[in-house]
């Protein structure tokens, strides 16, 4: 018995240790779009007031003008999206400390988020909390943390990569010409808004063909109206706005029973989900992605859509 | 639980350690394998707790009703058949109700009634069909004599509950698990390991074949009236390699974790798709409820002993209902009497018992003769599980046909449409997989190394090898994921 636990262990140990080592021994990614979150706080502490932040997934960076929303509204405009796979747990929580009297806060968050609690998802939790040199790690919750602890060997595998790339590019960092890779932090403006994919090719996914099915996750719901709450008790105004979504790509993505569950806490959304559906010749690859065409749509139609609320 | 989630990864140390060290004694350890188990159950709905305990409950008490009826063999038969009826009437209200009030429904509305109000919202308890059957076996080989009743309610629980198996199987018996729980365990170090391998094994299988296979066969099935035959014949083979990842995966967890506390649960897969015939893949292919079928139905039934009309009459019943066993749909019945009829077809011809040793033995590779008969049953396979995993038989009918009409030979149109559809990652951990089940085809499981073997001798080797699996499954494992057969 004592022979076998202790295999196991030893085992269970060198695995934890090879990922570990590889996790710190090599350096940070400099480039890694994750590393965009560190600019995006700062922008949350330096706009001044009367402002409005926009937080959610990455429709919002690759779906916004926050120029154009700022000269038309004449307010500041925070980009707070960054990658609908971090779960929008984590910036609404992290926005807690700066949010301010007066603040319009606009929460866009992709869909999924309903279904899956928000939790965000390994591939990206990790980075994200790598990149930002493990902030806010004592407000996590038991799912944030299966999925950083999950995202452990993928991410020690994309280092594995990243040593590989070295030895040709003399850089630990992502290239920022890479490909048609539009995923770095040199692609964002000094807004927070996602330009660097603007000189890319569309490459457009072909539609889902599955139907949303799945259910609110009801716990998130709950945890969501409290955060409203908080927000409101600090002075700031909460707005719900369906995030931009393709066409053919809103059947998979979408389902009324979002609808009745924000209408259960109170908070509806303020438009028709359906009203943010753009044309498919907007995308730019997924179904919340943008080509600067549909850019300049969707943030048009934002600017209609706050206007009346400011 | 999902023994692919991350609260089985704590569950079952805890439970291990409990186990081994805290509840040492028989008794106390047959109490914590019920608590444990219907924790691990009661995660999906603690509502149906109440169902295992009473499928339980009814027949240990049978057990004791014909014990108590020694030597009146009518009362006993009473008591038997009252605890087969109880049993299949709660399957029956669970499992089938709402299909045989549709199809009543459809029916009766050919003559314009309708019966519309008598379907119900009836959740169906994952893993029935897999303890109703097991708690059935036990008081059949009571009532045969094969097993004495036994006295101890919480052997029997354990028995029924049993966490590895509960869900999905193998579809234990009476005569080989309950009285593993009426003896003290000891643990054992060559056990408990080659478990711990059986398991990393099943894991590969579940959580980096069959859950990425599951994304390009969906994904291609829910559109396939737009797809060439080729893609379809793409897509079917996907689901035949995806359905046994998934299903053998979870038996080979199932098996190796009931190692690790010391049980010896019986094989339920024996590498089938390196079959030579369709009977052979029987014997191969969940071979816990194939023999239970032939134990509990088709000997009583007459078996092969009779006439040929009966033999294949006997053949035909066994296997509608053990297509309607997988669920409540006529593309389950429908593919139970296509293996029905083909198991008929080498029954007549003769060939029903051939090949019952392992296929090349001994050799490197199998001869050209061999090849072709695999070949042909694997293809006999595919062809079944369109049937399978269609919705609708009109949906099977429409799938088989495209198969084979002329766009099967639009090579071009159809690779430009699998683009993306990650067949090179599928093909490489498949073409994996086979590799080494063909390698280890004469063991119990791909990776049981004892022996003189290279993996065998090395325990650096061996390291890496787990480590590569390991690294393998949490970087490929899809979003976590149901099995196929809990549904069954």
């Amino acid at each position: 018995m004592k022979r076998f636990i202790y295999k196991v262990s030893l085992f269970v140990f060198a695995f934890v240790a090879i990922n570990v080592v590889l996790q710190l021994s090599i350096p940070k990614d400099q480039n890694g779009y994750h590393c965009e979150y560190n600019h995006k706080v700062e922008l949350l502490e330096k706009t001044p007031s009367p402002r409005a932040v926009f937080i959610g997934g990455s429709n919002i960076p690759f779906g916004i003008n926050s120029k154009t929303l700022k000269d038309s509204l004449h307010i500041g405009i925070v980009d707070f999206g960054l990658h609908a796979g971090i779960g929008i747990r984590f910036p609404l929580v992290d926005y807690l400390d700066y949010v301010r009297k007066g603040d319009v806060v606009v929460i866009q968050m992709e869909y999924a988020n309903y279904f899956t609690g928000g939790n965000g998802e390994p591939e990206s939790l990790l980075p994200l909390m790598v990149a930002t040199n493990w902030r806010n790690i004592g407000r996590l919750n038991f799912h944030q943390w299966r999925n950083i602890l999950v995202g452990v060997p993928q991410v020690t595998v994309l280092n594995l990569k990243r040593v590989l790339n070295y030895t040709t590019t003399k850089s630990f960092d992502t290239p920022s010409e890479n490909d048609n890779f539009a995923y770095v932090k040199s692609g964002f403006n000094e807004l927070g808004d996602e330009v660097g994919h603007f000189k890319y090719p569309n490459i457009v996914e072909p539609p889902m063909r599955k139907v949303e099915d799945r259910t609110i996750d009801s716990d998130f719901m709950v945890w969501l109206a409290d955060m409203i709450q908080q927000y409101e008790q600090r002075g700031a105004k909460v707005v719900m706005l369906p995030p931009v979504c393709l066409t053919t790509h809103f059947i998979a993505l979408y389902n009324n029973n979002i609808g009745e569950a924000l209408g259960s806490i109170h908070h509806p959304y303020i438009v028709d989900p359906q009203d943010m559906v753009l044309d498919d010749s907007c995308a730019f690859n997924t179904g919340y992605h943008l080509n600067e065409e549909g850019v300049r749509q969707n943030t048009s139609k934002i600017i209609k859509i706050l206007r009346p609320l400011l | 639980m999902l023994f692919n989630s991350f609260e089985f990864l704590f569950f079952l140390p805890i439970v291990f350690l409990l186990y081994w060290f805290v509840f040492r004694e028989r008794r106390w350890q047959n109490l914590l394998i019920v608590v444990a188990s219907y924790i691990f159950y009661g995660w999906w709905d603690w509502r149906f707790l109440i169902l295992i305990a009473l499928t339980s409950f009814f027949s240990f008490s049978s057990g004791l009703l014909l014990e108590h009826y020694e030597g009146q063999r009518k009362r006993q038969k009473m008591v038997s058949a009252a605890n087969i009826a109880l049993n299949i009437a709660i399957l029956g209200v669970f499992k089938y109700y709402n299909f045989f009030v549709e199809n009543l429904d459809a029916l009766f509305g050919a003559l314009g009634w309708h019966l519309d109000w008598v379907t119900m919202n009836i959740i169906l308890p994952v893993g029935i069909s897999f303890y109703t059957f097991q708690a059935l076996s036990y008081s059949i080989d009571v009532y045969q004599k094969k097993l004495p009743a036994t006295h101890d309610i919480m052997e029997f629980f354990a028995y029924i509950s049993f966490f590895p198996q509960l869900v999905a199987g193998p579809i234990e018996r009476a005569t080989n698990l309950l009285p593993q729980f009426q003896k003290q365990r000891q643990f054992d170090y060559a056990k408990a390991v080659d478990g711990m391998r059986q398991m990393l094994w099943g894991f590969f299988k579940k959580m980096v074949i069959a859950d990425n296979c599951a994304i390009t066969v969906n994904q291609i099935w829910s559109e396939y009236s737009d797809q060439t035959g080729l893609v379809l014949w793409v897509c079917v083979t996907l689901f035949t390699f995806q359905i046994y990842c998934d299903f053998s995966g979870y038996s080979d967890i199932a098996i190796g974790s009931a190692r690790l506390f010391g049980f010896n649960l019986m094989r339920n897969f024996n590498f089938p798709y390196f079959s030579r015939s369709i009977p052979e893949f029987w014997r191969r292919w969940h071979i816990s409820f194939t023999t239970w079928f032939r134990d509990y139905i088709y000997f009583p039934l007459g078996g092969s002993r009779c006439d040929k009309r009966k033999v294949i009459r006997n053949v035909y019943i066994v296997w509608a209902i053990s297509g309607l066993w997988h669920g409540a749909n006529w593309t389950y019945v429908c593919w139970g009497l296509y293996h029905g009829t083909l198991l008929a077809i080498y029954n007549i011809c003769g060939i029903n018992t051939k090949y019952e040793h392992i296929v090349a033995y001994g050799k490197l590779l199998p001869n050209l003769k061999e090849s072709f008969q695999i070949v042909i049953t694997f293809t006999l396979t595919v062809i079944g599980f369109v049937i399978f995993r269609s919705e609708t038989i009109g949906d099977a009918g429409q799938y088989l046909m495209q198969m084979f009409n002329s766009s099967l030979f639009d090579v071009a149109g159809s690779l430009e449409y699998l683009k993306g559809k990650h067949l090179v990652f599928n093909s490489v951990v498949i073409a994996m997989m086979v590799v080494f089940e063909w390698i280890q085809r004469n063991k119990q499981h791909a990776l049981q190394l004892s022996g003189n073997g290279v993996l065998g001798r090395s325990s650096i080797l061996r390291f890496i090898l787990y480590f590569l699996l390991v690294m393998m499954i949490v970087i490929f494992a899809e979003k976590q994921s149901e099995f196929i057969y809990f549904q069954f």
